[in-house]
This record gives structure tokens, C-alpha cells and sequence, in this order.
């Protein structure tokens, strides 16, 4: 079967199953829509990894199914990654390399590599092309590893904490690609990462992963709409049915609650205030929810 | 694969590099040394012949076996770079794992015959030196080390990928002592090929008569190793 870069779903992963001693990803089920950028988040250690590894066929999961551009990852493993960009938070390159050779290597390894346009990202991205890959600053390593990964005409970029361990201002120059390569809607992106803040500015989409089970998968505009904080005193709360609310937390002005529909306890709970939140206020939530509830 | 083969031949350059200045340094120390004796004082310490043949034979010995010696520090070169996380970008690309198993064997390979011909071509000055003839019987030996070098990458490289890095030093300094040894045996004696399985039998005679020795060798062995920290596998 070959690819289809024009199916709605660039990813599509169904009951992903993979069990390591301490942790398990439990029925990880969601889509990446194409030509969008899908933020994963969750702490360290939520299973965003190990969720990219299984894309990539780097791991041996326990069970599932999971497709890219409609083929299954597994039998059409070589024409899917010739056309998946792959960036991790660690440069997989040696040290003692310098571009030139990083260019070689893969021109050998891809077969849509394209060295013009590898130069061009590294002036770009003001990378030293004297220099080795060993002693280019994590700013520079993750921008080599960003150019590699645009470099053989990629159709989707799969990303692993891009951005972990940057300055604000590199990051910034990181978010901007990334929003440059997903301008003509044939490119799709799916990023993981845990700064909230950085996905807030480009994400379409947020799959939410905490503890390897998925707690949010959905466009980020519907979860910011849908999402509300309750501001209520001790005795309204009391009040409140427990289906409508997600988590809580007590403050010195009474309780704030993540309510998961807005619109409706604003009608409900006419008595009480409720506001719209930030996502990082929403993950914070459901965390402590889940925390608290194996607790 | 190109890009692999390329790939492994950057890292291992230094190596080469280094492989050549060796046995050209020490081919320089031989003829000095062999030339020295001739003259003055050191002709007192020709008849010694003990001396002599240690660091006349030590020489030609080291030129001979240089090709493993490279071949060995070459393969750690490519392991440093798997160390240096290149499986991620290698299982994350269009390139069969073979493939990269495949191309650490060419340019174990080549470093091999590269570091043989250059012994091959070195050796018989050392011997023109130490007024000795150099014919077949003596190129034999940087043939037999040539071959002695295939051997350990043939075998090396696939237990390397296979098992974890402290099985396969183990299994890799056995190999290296094996043939260390039997090469040693076989240029210190005249007696030739036997010599080799001689010194092999008598090897595994060792191990099976002073198992507890191999226990410790084993047990250091297994320390030294995970000095240089776990693999990272797929499958984990």
C-alpha cells in the first residue's frame, strides 16, 4: 500500500499498548490531522516518547495499530520515514562530524535529499559550517537537527521536546520554522513537548497524555472554549454535581474548579463566576485530578 | 549505505591516520635500534641476544599485528558513534539496520587491508636492517595477522550488535588474547602454524584448569565494560 498524503489524518493511532517495568501506555488512541500542527504534552515520563518511538518503529509495542498517511507504520516502514522528518532532544550525530559530513552521510541514507536546501537552512539558521556538531551550542544542535530533518522534502515532521532546555529567543526562532513549514498545508507537524506555552503559540490540536493513558485529544481553540475555572466559596461548591466539575483546588478566596463545559455551569451556576483558562492551567487540573483520585 | 560507509570512514580516519604514524614510528625505532647495534658500545649488546630478539622481533611483531590493533580501535570509533545516540537518527530513517551492520564490515575491512599492506610494504626494510632475508615465509605473518583480523571483525561485529557491551568485550578480549597469544607463540618459534594451535590448546587447556582465573578475568572484564555504560538497543 503506498502513502496517501492527501487522507485527513496524517497519524492515526488506535489502542496503542506498550508495557515497560513501572509504566504502560494504555489504549493510546488519537489522530494528527494533516497540514496541522498537533501538540503533545504531558510531564516527563507521561509516555510522549514512547508514543514517538512507536510511531517511528522504534520500539516494540505490545499492540495496536497505527498509521501514517493511511499505511500501516509497520509494513511500510522505509517510505514512511523517507518522507518523516525526525528531530529529538538528543542530536543523534557524533560529535567529531562537522556539516559537510552530516550532508554526505545522509545524501547516502535519503533519497530525496536535497543539499542545496541544507546549506540553505544552516545560513538561515546561522549555523557555523567550520565548527563540529561536538561543539555547537544545544541551541545550534537542535537547529542542525531541525534543517536535517527539512532537508529530504519531509511531508511530516515528528518532533520529541524540540524545544526542551532553550532560551526563549532560540525557541522562538524554532517556533517560527516550524510555522514556516506548515504554511502551504501539504506539511503537517507533531511536536511533544511539556512548555505549554510554546504550543499555546502554534499548535492547531493538543493531545494530552498523563501516565500513559490519553486524557484530551481535540482542536486547542475547542478546549480553551469548552474549559472553565469556577470561582465559588466552600458552601457553593458543596452545590456543585461532581460530573460537571474535572479537578479542584482550594484557595484563600474559597475553591477553583475546572469545570469541562463552560457554557452550560455558566447557566447552571448562575451564583458563581466562571472563567476562561490558560492550557496550562487545564493540564495542571487534570493532573492533580488524576493524582489525587489514585491517591 | 553510501552515506553509512561515509559515515564510518570520517570517524575512522583518525584512526588510519594514526595506524600509519604508528607503524612508521615504530619501523623508525626498529631500523635506529637495529642500525645502533652495529656501531660502538652496542655491539656488546647484540650478543645479548635475548635483548636483541625482544625488541627486534617486539618491532616487527607490532608492525605486523598493527592491522588488528587499527581494525580494533576503529570498530570503538564507530561504537562511540552509536554511544553518541546515532540510533536515533538511524531507525528513524529509510535505512535497513543491516544495511549499517553491513558497511561497519566494509570499512573494518578495508582499515584491515589498508594497515596489512602498509605492514607488508614496511616490514622488509626491518629485516634488510637486521640482515635478515625477507621472502614469503616472513610476509606470511602479515598475511596470517591480516587474516587473524578478519576473523575478530567477522565475529566481533555481530556479537558486538547482538549482545550487550559487557558480553561482547568479553567474548572480544578472549578472541583478541587467543590470537595475540598464538601470534606471539607463532613469531617468537620457528615451529610455525602448529605453533598457533598449540598455543590455542594450550589457551582453552588454561581455562579449563584454572577456571577460577577465568572467572576474575571474566569479572574485571565485566567492570571495565560497563565503564563504558549500556547500549542503547531498540527493542528495549
Amino acid at each position: 500500500m503506498s502513502l496517501d498524503y492527501s487522507v485527513e489524518n496524517a497519524i492515526e493511532i488506535k489502542n496503542l499498548n506498550k508495557s515497560y517495568k513501572g509504566f504502560s501506555l494504555k489504549d493510546v488512541s488519537f489522530n494528527v490531522p494533516s497540514g496541522q500542527v498537533t501538540g503533545f504534552i504531558g510531564q516527563n515520563g507521561a509516555g510522549k516518547s514512547t508514543t514517538i518511538k512507536s510511531i517511528l518503529n522504534m520500539l516494540k509495542t505490545d499492540g495496536g495499530d497505527i498509521k501514517v498517511f493511511g499505511a500501516d507504520n509497520l509494513k511500510n516502514e522505509f517510505d514512511i520515514k523517507e518522507n518523516v522528518g525526525v528531530v529529538f532532544d538528543d542530536i543523534g550525530f557524533h560529535p567529531n562530524l562537522k556539516v559537510k559530513h552530516i550532508d554526505k552521510i545522509l545524501k547516502g541514507m535519503y533519497k530525496n535529499w536535497d543539499s542545496k536546501v541544507f546549506f540553505e537552512y544552516l545560513e538561515k539558521l546561522g549555523l557555523p559550517t567550520k565548527k563540529k556538531v561536538g561543539d555547537y551550542s544545544r541551541g545550534m544542535q537542535m537547529k542542525l537537527q531541525i534543517a536535517t530533518a527539512l532537508s529530504h522534502h519531509a511531508k511530516l515532521l515528528i518532533m520529541d521536546e524540540p524545544t526542551g532546555g532553550l532560551d526563549p529567543i532560540v525557541r522562538n526562532e524554532i517556533l517560527d520554522i516550524f510555522m514556516e513549514f506548515i504554511q502551504d498545508s501539504e506539511h503537517t507537524v507533531f511536536l511533544s513537548s511539556h512548555i505549554i506555552t510554546d504550543l499555546e503559540r502554534i499548535a492547531d490540536n493538543i493531545v494530552f497524555i498523563h501516565k500513559g493513558k490519553i486524557l484530551l485529544s481535540e482542536d486547542k481553540d475547542t478546549i480553551a472554549e469548552r474549559h472553565g475555572i469556577l470561582k465559588c466559596s466552600k458552601e457553593q461548591f458543596a452545590t456543585v454535581d461532581d460530573e460537571d466539575v474535572i479537578g479542584y483546588r482550594k484557595s484563600s478566596f474559597g475553591i477553583e474548579a475546572l469545570v469541562g463545559d463552560q457554557e452550560k455551569c455558566k447557566t447552571k451556576y448562575k451564583g458563581m463566576l466562571c472563567e476562561k483558562t490558560s492550557l496550562e492551567e487545564i493540564m495542571l487540573f487534570y493532573v492533580n485530578n488524576t493524582n489525587n483520585g489514585e491517591n | 549505505m553510501l552515506g553509512l560507509i561515509y559515515k564510518d570512514l570520517v570517524l575512522v580516519r583518525k584512526n588510519i591516520i594514526m595506524g600509519f604514524l604508528t607503524i612508521a614510528g615504530v619501523a623508525l625505532f626498529a631500523l635506529i635500534f637495529i642500525l645502533g647495534m652495529n656501531v660502538g658500545n652496542f655491539q656488546e649488546l647484540k650478543e645479548e641476544e635475548f635483548i636483541y630478539n625482544l625488541f627486534y622481533k617486539g618491532c616487527i611483531l607490532y608492525v605486523c599485528g598493527a592491522g588488528i590493533t587499527v581494525s580494533l580501535t576503529s570498530a570503538s570509533a564507530i561504537d562511540q558513534d552509536h554511544k553518541a545516540e546515532w540510533y536515533k537518527v538511524l531507525y528513524s530513517s529509510p535505512i535497513n539496520i543491516w544495511k549499517e551492520i553491513f558497511s561497519r564490515y566494509i570499512v573494518a575491512f578495508l582499515v584491515n587491508t589498508i594497515m596489512s599492506i602498509f605492514s607488508s610494504i614496511i616490514l622488509p626494510i626491518i629485516y634488510m636492517a637486521g640482515n635478515e632475508s625477507y621472502g614469503f615465509k616472513e610476509f606470511k605473518t602479515v598475511l596470517y595477522c591480516w587474516m587473524a583480523g578478519l576473523l575478530i571483525i567477522l565475529i566481533r561485529l555481530p556479537i558486538d550488535i547482538i549482545f550487550s557491551a559487557k558480553v561482547s568485550v568479553v567474548i572480544c578480549c578472549s578472541m583478541l588474547g587467543v590470537f595475540l597469544v598464538a601470534i606471539m607463540a607463532w613469531l617468537m618459534h620457528e615451529e610455525n602454524i602448529e605453533v598457533i594451535f598449540e598455543t590455542i590448546k594450550g589457551w582453552f587447556d588454561l581455562i579449563y584448569n584454572h577456571g577460577a582465573l577465568v572467572v576474575i578475568g571474566v569479572v574485571i572484564a565485566s567492570f571495565s565494560a560497563s565503564y563504558f555504560g549500556k547500549r542503547n538497543r531498540r527493542w528495549a
